[in-house]
């Protein structure tokens, strides 16, 4: 579904100026309905892998594919539809919504960029999944400040899921979190991917939380994937 | 009590601390009262939001101003709570040694780690260090060569390495107390098994006398002689045998949420400091919870040497 | 700096002037008690009096009816030659941070041009050029001062970008249009809320210098800056010439810096509450 070819991106170093290799030669493969772990150490480059697979970085050699096609040929509507399909939950919960604007009007937004339920049913459609997260729609009158990790957290999957995605790549989704609210989180997500037969990218640095939540680990070392461990 | 003045031991008395925001108020500490024994590595382990981090700024007297406290906080003959801050800024390097969070946010990044050690020192009773003492404590925490990092910035360090040098700086001045804010926050393993490495060789080498506040259980085992569980506000357990024998159906709660038990979620949240509740903040939560749970607010009851605040040992 | 609020005393005054002035350069017409137009050779130079209230100019003519006449433009002017340049400057500015590389070499090299010419002889040179009418002004005022404004949003910009909530957004399918003027913007509109106050004072300033060398509003419109400007030759004699426009430029400047000021201390105050519910 989503594999990523022969990746590798450079990054300038700021103290010696001098481009270091990230990621070096690296493929991934995602396969429909299965959960994939990405593991290494911080700073090893995982979360540049997620956003290269994700179309927010270009990789300086090799190819993203989604469903057969490569990134680099891809017009404005395939993005659209890419996007669409295609769900991202990132590791800081705190800024991960506009934190101008009420928790309302960030959950309607996937509505208004694709143009869909024009005539109403939003604030149905919303409930839903809301529910499903265990919130009360009380949240959406909220700001971001006044929500503590958790819950954010809850509700950037809610967002993620209001656009009904078969991909989901989550980048340490609970590497900030505390024990028991981490706890709760990966019920959670594992019930909801078992439930919608979503394909996930579990990215982190926990052994614990990998082997527990997906089908198959590749650790990324020095830049490289390794090859698969099993769970 | 016998030379409770002159003892080095923090003692809090009925602290309250609440924090008036536009709309709201906060109520982050909630009676808390404790003694922090000379000596004696203590643990506050709790969820983000508990007050852990405002209790530890409250025992350095680093409150904000807008926080509104009530209680005493006593340290040898003084009440933090009560003096300005002039008064107690001498102790800060000198008897407490703080290392704070996020290593590569806590320094300042236009001056080089020598001059930042100087700056302690000027703190701390404008005590001075030479090259060879800042390079033998460097060298305790595996930075051999010190001469070099004492003429760098922050950040041509690595994470890791100025992790190394907090903790250099917050025994430097030989304190008393070490006080870690959550020391491991937001790390991978191998960072937080360095963090627990250089926080064991300050333990056994510089002072027995730590405060560790953290959410990673981890550190909490492998350090600290007693822990002190916090939930929203108020001390609901102290315990030494902690793991052993949790006592609070929180902190079971808890236990059984950590990867080795196979993450068993609790359900509900923790009750926002903004609401007033009656009866024990846990029982909404609680599987043992009965009747009298939300009705009535649980004292600490001791149980051997151990404190629990739960209707179950009353 | 204590944040300010809208109960503030300082508050109310500025909007309390604010409205005094805005309300008497609208219904100048009908309370002006003299022509502000009319010369009266026999009145000239007159000191403040029961007759005349400010006194009168060089001219004859009362001083208190220039006065707010000379309010229209003065405000008028103010207002857009310090929006206008912002407007410009932030369009340039987010296009250069927002999208990087090509644009922004280009936007600092234009940035680097105008910014090297010295600004007042620039102006002397447009305003000369094109003639003194309003719209010469106006466009004075953009090009020397759309840079200063383009420099700072450009840095906002890109610091915005990095925030993780704008990562959030393309992954949700905004596009870049979307997510500039509906999530960036509205979030650096505190900053460009007091740059564009900032720029008022100095723009009437400006103003005056140009009415002074004759490049300003032509008479016999009332200015308060071609009025100090008029006023230079006689401030030894007759202080209330310079004193009274000089008096109005500064509360009309000072009002609008304060309702400026509280106005951004009021966005703020999110971000206050921010700092303090995450200092659990």
């Amino acid at each position: 579904m989503l594999e990523a070819r022969e990746i590798t991106k450079y990054r300038v170093d700021r103290v010696s100026k001098k481009p270091i290799k990230i990621l070096d030669h690296c493929n991934l493969m995602l396969e429909k309905g299965k959960t994939l772990g990405l593991m290494g150490k911080s700073g090893c480059g995982k979360s540049t892998l997620a956003k290269i697979l994700l179309g927010l970085l270009m990789a300086d050699t090799g190819e993203v594919l989604f469903e057969g096609h490569s990134f680099r040929q891809f017009n404005r509507l395939q993005w659209k539809r890419f996007r669409k399909k295609v769900q991202f939950i990132s590791q800081s919960p705190e800024t991960f919504f506009d934190p101008r604007l009420t928790l309302r009007t960030s959950l309607f937004e996937p509505f208004t960029v694709y143009g869909l339920r024009r005539n109403g049913g939003r604030q149905e459609i919303v409930e839903k999944y809301l529910s499903l997260v265990k919130l009360q729609p009380t949240v959406l009158n909220r700001y971001p400040h006044q929500l503590s990790g958790g819950e954010i957290q809850r509700l950037s999957i809610c967002r993620a899921l209001l656009l009904e995605p078969e991909i989901l790549i989550l980048d340490e989704p609970t590497s900030m979190l505390d024990i028991s609210v981490q706890a709760q989180i990966l019920q959670l997500l594992r019930k909801l991917k078992n439930e919608k037969n979503l394909t996930c990218l579990f990215i982190s640095h926990d052994r614990a939380v990998l082997e527990w939540f997906c089908d198959k680990i590749e650790c990324l070392e020095n830049g490289r994937t390794q090859g698969r461990t099993l769970s | 009590m016998q030379g409770a003045l002159d003892s080095a031991d923090f003692r809090v008395e009925r602290l309250n601390v609440i924090f008036r925001v536009h709309s709201e108020t906060l109520r982050v500490i909630n009676d808390v009262t404790i003694v922090f024994p000379y000596g004696k590595t203590v643990g506050i382990i709790g969820e983000s939001g508990c007050g852990k981090s405002v209790l530890g700024q409250a025992l350095l007297g680093l409150l904000p101003n807008y926080a509104e406290v009530k209680g005493h906080i006593f340290y040898k003959d003084m009440d933090i709570l009560c003096v300005p801050f002039s008064k107690v800024q001498p102790y800060l390097g000198s008897e407490w040694g703080v290392i704070p969070q996020s290593p590569t946010e806590a320094l300042n990044p236009i001056r080089n780690i020598r001059k930042q050690f100087n700056d302690i020192g000027k703190n701390a009773g404008d005590r001075f260090f030479s090259k060879q003492e800042l390079c033998d404590i460097l060298e305790l925490f595996g930075l051999q060569d010190g001469e070099r990092i004492l003429k760098t910035y922050p950040h041509e360090l690595s994470g890791g390495m100025l992790q190394r040098v907090l903790c250099a700086m917050a025994v430097c001045g030989n304190p008393r107390w070490v006080l870690a804010d959550e020391p491991t926050k937001g790390l991978d393993m191998e960072s937080s098994a360095c963090v627990r490495e250089n926080l064991q060789k300050l333990r056994n080498v510089k002072t027995k006398s730590m405060i560790v506040i953290t959410h990673d259980l981890t550190l909490a085992k492998s350090l600290c002689d007693e822990i002190v569980v916090m939930y929203a506000g108020e001390i609901i357990e102290v315990n030494d045998k902690l793991w052993s024998e949790p006592l609070h159906p929180y902190t079971q709660a808890v236990l059984k949420a950590l990867p080795e038990n196979g993450f068993q979620a609790m359900h509900g949240r923790s009750p926002g400091t903004n609401i007033l509740t009656t009866g024990c903040k846990f029982a909404s939560r609680c599987v043992c919870a009965q009747e009298k749970c939300q009705q009535e607010h649980p004292d600490l009851y001791n149980i051997d040497v151990s404190r629990v605040r739960c209707f179950l040992y009353a | 700096m204590k944040k300010k609020k809208f109960n503030d005393v300082s508050f109310i005054l500025a909007v309390f002037i604010l409205t005094m002035i805005l309300v008497s350069g609208i219904m100048a017409t009908f309370i002006t008690p003299y022509n502000p137009f009319q010369p009266d050779m026999l009145h000239r130079l007159q000191s403040p009096s029961i007759e005349h209230w400010f006194g009168t100019d060089v001219l004859g003519r009362d001083l208190f009816s220039r006065i707010l006449f000379g309010s229209r433009s003065t405000i008028f002017l103010a207002l857009l030659s310090s929006f206008l340049p912002l407007l410009l400057g932030t369009l340039i500015g987010t296009l250069a941070g927002y999208y990087g590389k090509r644009i922004d070499s280009f936007v600092v090299l234009l940035s680097n041009v105008f910014q090297g010419i010295p600004s007042t002889c620039f102006m002397i040179a447009i305003v000369g050029f094109l003639g003194p009418s309003l719209s010469s002004l106006l466009l004075g005022f953009l090009l020397t001062s759309w840079v200063g404004f383009s420099r700072i949003i450009r840095a906002e910009v890109l610091k915005m970008k990095e925030e993780a909530f704008v990562e959030g957004l393309t992954c949700i399918g905004c596009s870049d249009f979307r997510i500039v003027f509906f999530h960036i913007i509205p979030n650096i509109f505190n900053s460009l809320l007091v740059l564009g106050t900032l720029r008022i004072g100095r723009s009437i300033l400006s103003l005056a210098g140009l009415s002074f060398l004759g490049l300003g509003v032509q008479p016999p419109m009332p200015d308060w800056s071609v009025m100090v400007s008029d006023a230079i030759l006689y401030y030894r004699s007759y202080p209330h010439l310079i004193l009274i426009p000089g008096c109005s430029i500064f509360f009309l400047v000072y009002s609008i810096n304060i309702i400026g000021e509280t106005l951004g201390d009021f966005l703020d105050v999110r971000i206050d509450e921010v700092r303090k519910c995450r200092g659990l």
